[in-house]
Formats: C-alpha cells, structure tokens, sequence
C-alpha cells in the first residue's frame, strides 16, 4: 500500500510541480477578523525578525477644508501614550526591546511599523492594539508635537529649494481634488490645527474596521491567525464615512512656470492624472511597462535620444505610481542641458512620439522579463514587501493583484502599450512644470 | 488574647488601612503594573528561542592568496557578494585628479572587454544580476546580487568589469556630465553645503576635506587614461576583502571568489595618506543662506574600531543622541519643547580619523534655544556621564536588535567584508553581543568624560544674530 501510494503522489508531483510553480508570484495569505481587520501573511524565514505593519485606510485626503496637516500630527500623537501605556513609553519599551518603529502618513494611508525580533512581535502587536482605540492627548502633548510638525515641514520644504515648484504643480494639476494638498499642511494650517481636531480625527478613522495588519517575517500563518485573534480580535469598530473623491473633468492641460532661488538647475516635469491599479488594473499594468520601456534604465530609448544622444539632458526619468485610493499619476522629469524652454520641451515630446513608433514586440517582451526577474529581490527583506503589500491593500486593492502580477504583466500587448500611450497624451488631466535656476548677478 | 494594633482599633483607622490597600492596589496595577506586563509579556511570548542559524565561515582561496568571509542563506534562490578595495577611496586621488575614484565608480561596468555598455546593462537586467560600485574617503566598494542560476554568468561579468573595462568615450562624457549636474545640485541643498563646509573646516588641507565628487575643473580634466591607471593600479588582490552570502556551498563560494577576482593584479599601488591634524580649538564657522532652516552641525574627537574605548564610546553616542527620540539630545530639543524635527549624533570612523559628530535643524526663531539646549545636554554628559538605567536601557536596545541585521542578503554580505576589513574576526558575530554587555558603567562614563569634552567644533548655516 505505502508503495502504490508513493506511485500516486509521485505522479501527483511531476503533473503539479510546473504549473504550481508558476501558479502566483508570492504567497500571501489574507482573511478578516470578525471586527473588520484585514490581516495579511507573508511568511520569510530568513531570520527570526518579523515586521509588522498596521495601516490605516485614511490620510491627508480624508482631512477637512482648513484643517491640512491633521491625518499627520495625528500620526505624531499615537506615539504620545495611552490610559495603559502612559507617556513615551511606547518608543521607550519598544526600544528596549530592539525595535526599529516608526510611522508615515501618506495621501492615502496612514501607517505603523515595527521591525523586530520575533521573540518581541507579541509586544509589538499589543502595543500597536491599544493605541488603535485608547489614545489619550493632553493639551501640552499637543502644542509640542505640532511645534514639531511644523519645524518637519520647515525642513521638508524649506530647506529644499525645488520643493515649492513640486507642490505648485501638484495643486494646478488636481485642483480641486483632494491630492492637491500637501501631506503636511500649509504653515498657517498646522498653527491654527486644535486638540479637539485630533481627537475627532482619531475617533472617526482608527477602528479595525478600517485598518490592515500585515505581519511579515518568520511567523507561521497558523500562529499569525491565533495572535491577531488576541490581540485585535476584542477591538470595537465604528462606522466609517467613506470620502468622496471630485472627479476631474475630463481633460485639461496646464503650464507652470517658476524661477526660485537657490535652485541651481532648471527642470522639466510633466504630470499626468491617470487610472489607478484600483480603477483599472489592466491599464495599470500597460503604464508600469510603457514606463519602464521609456526610460527604466540607460538602455531606454528615450533616455538614449535625449541623454546621449542628442546630449539635450542631463537626466531623464519616467515612472507611474498606481498604488492610491483614487487617480494614479504617470510622470515625466528631466534635468535639461541648458535652459527649460519651448525647445527643449519639444524635444522631449519629439522623443516620446520616436520611441514609441519604434517599439517592437521583442522590446516590449525584453521589457516585461527585466520587471519580472526582479520580483525575486521582494522576497529577500521581509520589510520591503510588507511595506509594497500593505500599501496595495490599504487602498483597496485584492492581494491577488500582486500575486498575479507576472501574468498581467505578460499579457501587456504592443498596441494596448501604444493605444494607451497616445490617449494619455491626447486625454489625460495633465500639467507642465517648468523650473528655471536663479539668476545670477 | 493579642493585643490589636491601634489603627485598627476604630472605624477610621480601618478606613485608612483599606485605602492604602487600594492605594497599593492602583499603584500596581497603573504605576508598577504597566510595565512591568509589558516586560512580562515578552517573557511569556510564545515565539521565544529562535536563533539566526548563519554561520560566518573564513574560506581560504589559495589562487588569490586571500581569505573571505562567507555565510550560507538558502531561504531565498539568491547570492549576494561584496567586497572592499582599501586606500582605493577618494581621500587617495591626486589633487590634480580629484573625483577619479567616484567618476570610475560611476561608469566602471559601463561595457567591458567584448561587451557594449549596452549589451552588458540589457544582459543583467533580463537576468536579474545586480552590479554596483561606490567610492567612500578610504575604499572603493562594490557589490553583485544574482539569482543562484545565473551565477555564473554574473560572475564572469563582474570579472570583465574589473579588469577589462571599456569607459568609452560617450558614456564616460555622460558619467562626467552626471557628476557635474549633482556638484550643482548639492548647492542647492543647505544641510549638504554645511556638511561640505564643515568638512573643510574640519580636516583643513587634507585629503578628508575635499568634496569626495571634485572640483568642476577636475572632473573636466579627467581622461579614460586616468580612469584605465586608477583600475590597474588601486584594484588588486592584496587590498581586498570579500563577504559573500546566499544559497550557495563553501566550495561554491570558493569557487566564485576565485572566477571574480582571480585575474586581478597582486598589489596595488602603494599610496601614504597621513593622518589629518585637526586643530580643535577653533572659531565657529557660520555659513550665511537665506530660505531656509538654520542647521547647526557639530563634531568632536571620537575612536577607532578595534580600541579599548570603542564599545562605550559607541553606547555614549547612542544614549546621547544616537537613540532616536529616547535619545537625551531628542528628549530635550524635540519630544519637550518642539524646536526641532529631530537632532542626531554619530560616530563616524575613517581609516585615518575618528570622529562624533551630532546635528539639527530648526526655523531662525528656535535656533538659537535648541542650541543652548543642546550644549547643555553635551556638557551633562562630560560632566556627569549617565546612569544605571540607562546604560542597562541601551544593552537591552543594542543586544535585542541584533537579528535585525540579517534582513537582507547584500546587507550580509556587506557585514561580512567590513568584519575582515576591521579585524573583528570570523567570530564576530557570535561575541558582538557580549562585548556589548561587558561594558561596565565606569567604563561609559569615563568615555563621556573623555569624548563629551570642549574640543567641539561647530558649524551653522542659515541666518544668524537678528539678520
């Protein structure tokens, strides 16, 4: 019997081997807590380290009128204490324990990570539990931490010369969308921001209903189930009021054009608002490969004609950013040779249109193995992929995307490429930055 | 009959007995009790007892005549190599040639021997194969990461590149123009024009001082020549060090060392750097830009790798400033009084130099309150050193992190050079832990005395004194 047995599932293994290796790009498993709280397992057994990561579907868009820089000082306050773990314990007691912990907020998401050994992620997980509905903020804990946030955004903007253009841009280009305020709030926002307008915030959105953990690392998807049960099973829920996102008119074209000082070289940036992984996911994929065929690296045809060829730049890069609640944006920045101007735009124009009249199938199938023979490099840092996975999920995409990505990606065809490239030319929202260096006298 | 207690004799002394009790109670569970589950917690946590099972290995490669540091990881279908070529860095380029040493990093696989630049990047990337190089001060590093089956390949690339490097003329003019375009930009970055400034303040006419990228005449002036000389002469077998790490055998390992670096010359050239006179006693130097945050930077004397003082010395830095906000330095100028994003210490050692240096940023109107702050938390340290708690705080940090540092395959790899770079022994890895907890809280506070002392050197930037 163990022999006949044996046959059979040596069978079972040549017929399966092949296609369950290329069944899916990783292994992640996902499933929800009673309460709401979607819980993602990647499992790397490299070390015994773990990251766990627990991000809030709420960020600087879900902010009111006025009251810009709040989703961020409120991320400043979680680490302020709590009625169980009073003062700056939390960043104190982590420590201790070898913690890297931080936190960032987005437009989108807002987010709490720890990297850690794994003998202290229970530590982490109740920690990271008991802020999401016991945090406590004293008045003077508040005026600190936005004295605090203030002198971030200081250091953020201020001291980078080129900073207001990037912001200028991003407000003509969404306009009245929510993406076109910056993350941290204008200066006069963050001064008149109150106590009361944390605490609000803080209700509204930290609920496990409105929240993903992600536990990356050497935990077993067994042992992740049973800990996230314990330790955020208990956590109530509220109702979340979803944000609407304004819908941007079909097609406009904007210039912007900016002299400031200390900035040493002029720029060329052109922004495109365009459907994100969430929209429409296969167009997704189109703009990930049409951005890597571009300018993914010096081989890029784009890159080649204007870089080292014509010698008209200096640097050129193409990227799309897909991963958000509502638009993705596709972008186009290069440092020219010279100045800024009328022609050097052209130039740039003049390449797109060449490289794409040139693509062929066999770029585009070169293209597609350079994106997917790196995906081997996710799986080496357990942080990192935590990091790509959560985002995704925190803005509504299934984990499935990612698991399928390598076919979606091998599915892109050359005239969806081209088809997509001219319609986001001819019809996307979009905006051209122009930044000229200061005048020297 | 025994005879009671008088508290207990009436109603009111009972009372105040079981209102201590609760007091206790509360205390307990509020005061004591808050962390003392928190500590509990871990202890009782279920996942304890897991050990990183990497073992640092010395591989002797009789061919080169050198030892390697290995470490087998087979988690994941990777190998990682790094590797270090000693007084190869931009402290060793010639005045006339400054930049060499970063302008050969930038354009070193730029093509070599039958391949195009193009062929080979278009080559790497279908297959996965990372290659990269980088020039500190003191060494010129690089660094290859390969899926384990295109091994091979990617290690006869990286042969090619170091011997046999083509820098033709259009992308040795490109790397040049990308280096001129980022002495530009760094001009428009406050913290990195200090940073530069200081540095000259610091180490004066030596080779420490320059701009590690040169001068715009000379990078100009550099020709494929210089860069052909530079690889012939500065990349050799006996200043090199190699880690290695990933899902591959010792033999393996040996193997590939071996088909990499094989044909490489035997020495290189010899190049005597002294070390920097630093005069400690100086003015501070202050920087005037408009526009932004006033940025102070700081630097005092600090200590080599391998000397007795290196352990506490490295705990001080921590507990000053090297902690994040738990740090004095942040507990003071940032979590109490906002003034600053943050502030920071370092230490930074150089193979000629050592030095502690800290820094911060702040808006005109804090500057000069985080300032005073921060000199007063430097001189707390010198006088008064720290304490108990915190010494036992830091070794729980510095001890419970030390998995941490396995995240990453070219992150092992690169531990593994710089362990043969510093002598710290193939063994280092499994002592680190205790050399940190063998730090005694004498042993710290006379660092802080020694370290924390007034030979600071200081620099700011921004707009000064009611402007």
């Amino acid at each position: 019997m163990i022999k006949y047995c044996f046959a059979i599932c040596a069978l079972f293994l040549s017929l399966c081997l092949p296609c369950g290796a290329q069944a899916k790009a990783f292994e992640i498993e996902t499933f929800f807590l009673d309460n709401g709280l979607q819980v993602i397992v990647i499992e790397n057994h490299k070390a015994p380290i773990v990251q766990q990561m627990l991000l809030y579907k709420v960020g600087a868009v879900d902010e009111a009128r006025g009251k810009g820089g709040i989703a961020h000082l409120l991320e400043h306050l979680m680490f302020r204490g709590t009625a169980k773990v009073k003062g700056q314990s939390f960043n104190r007691v982590l420590e201790e324990n070898g913690a890297e912990s931080n936190a960032w907020t987005a437009q989108d998401v807002t987010a709490y990570h720890q990297f850690l050994d794994i003998s202290r992620l229970e530590l982490a997980m109740f920690l990271e539990a008991d802020r999401m509905r016991g945090l406590k903020i004293s008045d003077e804990d508040f005026a600190t931490e936005r004295d605090i946030v203030f002198q971030e955004r200081k250091q953020r903007v201020d001291n980078n010369p080129a900073a207001r253009f990037y912001e200028t841009l991003n407000n003509v280009l969404w306009q009245g969308h929510s993406y076109g305020r910056p993350v941290t709030g204008l200066d006069e926002e963050i001064l008149s921001l109150k106590r009361q307008d944390a605490v609000a915030f803080y209700r509204t959105y930290y609920a496990p209903n409105n929240a993903i953990l992600v536990l990356s690392g050497d935990i077993d998807k067994a042992t992740a189930r049973r800990l996230a049960e314990k330790y955020y099973g208990r956590l109530e829920t509220t109702d979340i009021k979803q944000t609407e996102f304004s819908k941007l008119p079909d097609f406009y074209r904007a210039k912007v054009e900016m002299r400031l000082p200390e900035v040493r070289l002029g720029r060329m940036v052109k922004i495109f608002a365009v459907p994100s992984l969430k929209m429409a996911p296969k167009e997704a994929y189109v703009f990930e490969v049409l951005a890597e065929y571009m300018a993914g690296d010096e081989n890029a045809p784009m890159y080649q004609e204007l870089v080292l060829r014509q010698k008209k730049a200096l640097s050129l890069g193409v990227g799309y950013s897909g991963v958000a609640r509502s638009y993705g944006t596709f972008g186009i920045t290069a440092v020219p040779v010279n100045e800024a101007d009328e022609a050097f735009v052209a130039a740039v124009d003049q390449a797109w249109e060449k490289a794409l009249k040139e693509l062929t199938q066999e770029d585009l199938e070169k293209v597609k193995q350079k994106i997917l023979v790196d995906l081997i490099y996710l799986k080496d840092n357990p942080a990192s992929l935590a990091g790509l996975v959560g985002r995704m999920a925190a803005t509504g995409i299934e984990t499935e995307v990612l698991e399928n990505y390598d076919e979606e990606i091998m599915k892109v065809s050359v005239d969806e490429v081209k088809e997509t490239a001219q319609r986001l030319w001819s019809q996307a929202p979009q905006v051209i930055g122009i930044l000229h260096p200061e005048e020297n006298d | 009959m025994r005879k009671r207690p008088a508290y207990l004799k009436n109603k009111k002394g009972s009372y105040w007995v079981v209102l201590a009790l609760l007091a206790v109670l509360v205390w307990l569970v509020y005061g004591y009790g808050s962390d003392f589950s928190l500590q509990q917690l871990v202890e009782e946590s279920e996942l304890q007892g897991r050990r990183f099972q990497g073992k640092t290995e010395e591989v002797f490669v009789p061919e080169l005549g050198i030892k390697f540091y290995f470490m087998r990881e087979d988690s994941n279908p990777l190998v990682a190599v790094s590797f270090i070529f000693e007084k190869a860095g931009t402290a060793y380029d010639l005045s006339s040639e400054q930049g060499l040493a970063a302008l050969t990093a930038a354009t070193l696989k730029d093509g070599a021997g039958k391949f195009s630049a193009e062929e080979l990047r278009d080559e790497m990337a279908v297959k996965g194969i990372k290659i990269g190089f980088s020039a500190g001060k003191d060494n010129f590093r690089g660094w290859m990461t390969a899926p384990k089956g295109n091994l091979p390949l990617a290690a006869e690339w990286l042969k090619l590149i170091l011997i046999q490097p083509r820098f033709e003329g259009k992308h040795l003019a490109n790397a040049k123009a990308q280096i001129l375009k980022t002495i530009e930009t760094e001009k428009e970055d406050p913290q990195v024009q200090l940073g530069l400034a200081f540095n000259r303040e610091i180490y004066g006419t030596h080779a420490y001082g320059r701009n590690s990228l040169g001068t715009t005449e000379t990078v100009k002036g550099l020709r494929r020549a210089d860069l052909q000389k530079f690889v012939r002469e500065r990349l050799a077998k006996n200043n090199l060090y190699v880690g290695v790490a990933g899902d591959l055998d010792k033999e393996e390992a040996r193997v590939l060392v071996r088909q990499i670096f094989e044909k490489l010359p035997d020495k290189a050239k010899t190049v005597v750097l002294e070390r920097p006179d630093i005069e400690w006693q100086k003015p501070l130097l202050q920087v005037r830009r408009e526009g932004g945050q006033n940025i102070a930077a700081f630097a005092a004397e600090g200590t080599c790798r391998l000397c007795a003082d290196f352990y506490p010395l490295y705990i001080a830095n921590y507990l000053f400033g090297g902690a994040g906000l738990n740090s004095r330095l942040n507990q003071r100028i940032r979590e109490k009084e906002g003034l600053t994003y943050g502030g920071y210490s370092v230490l930074v050692i150089n193979d000629l130099s050592e030095l502690l240096t800290a820094g911060f940023s702040a808006t005109a109107e804090k500057f000069d309150r985080a300032k005073a702050l921060f000199m007063e938390e430097w001189q707390r340290v010198g006088c008064h050193g720290f304490g108990e708690e915190e010494l036992r705080a830091a070794k729980n940090y510095l001890t419970a992190s030390y998995n941490l540092r396995f995240a990453s395959l070219a992150g092992i790899a690169e531990m593994l050079a710089y362990m043969q770079k510093y002598g710290l022994g193939a063994d280092f890895l499994q002592k680190r832990n205790d050399y940190v907890e063998a730090v005694t809280l004498e042993q710290l506070n006379q660092a802080a005395k020694k370290y924390f002392d007034s030979n600071l050197l200081q620099a700011e930037i921004g707009v000064f004194g009611g402007e």
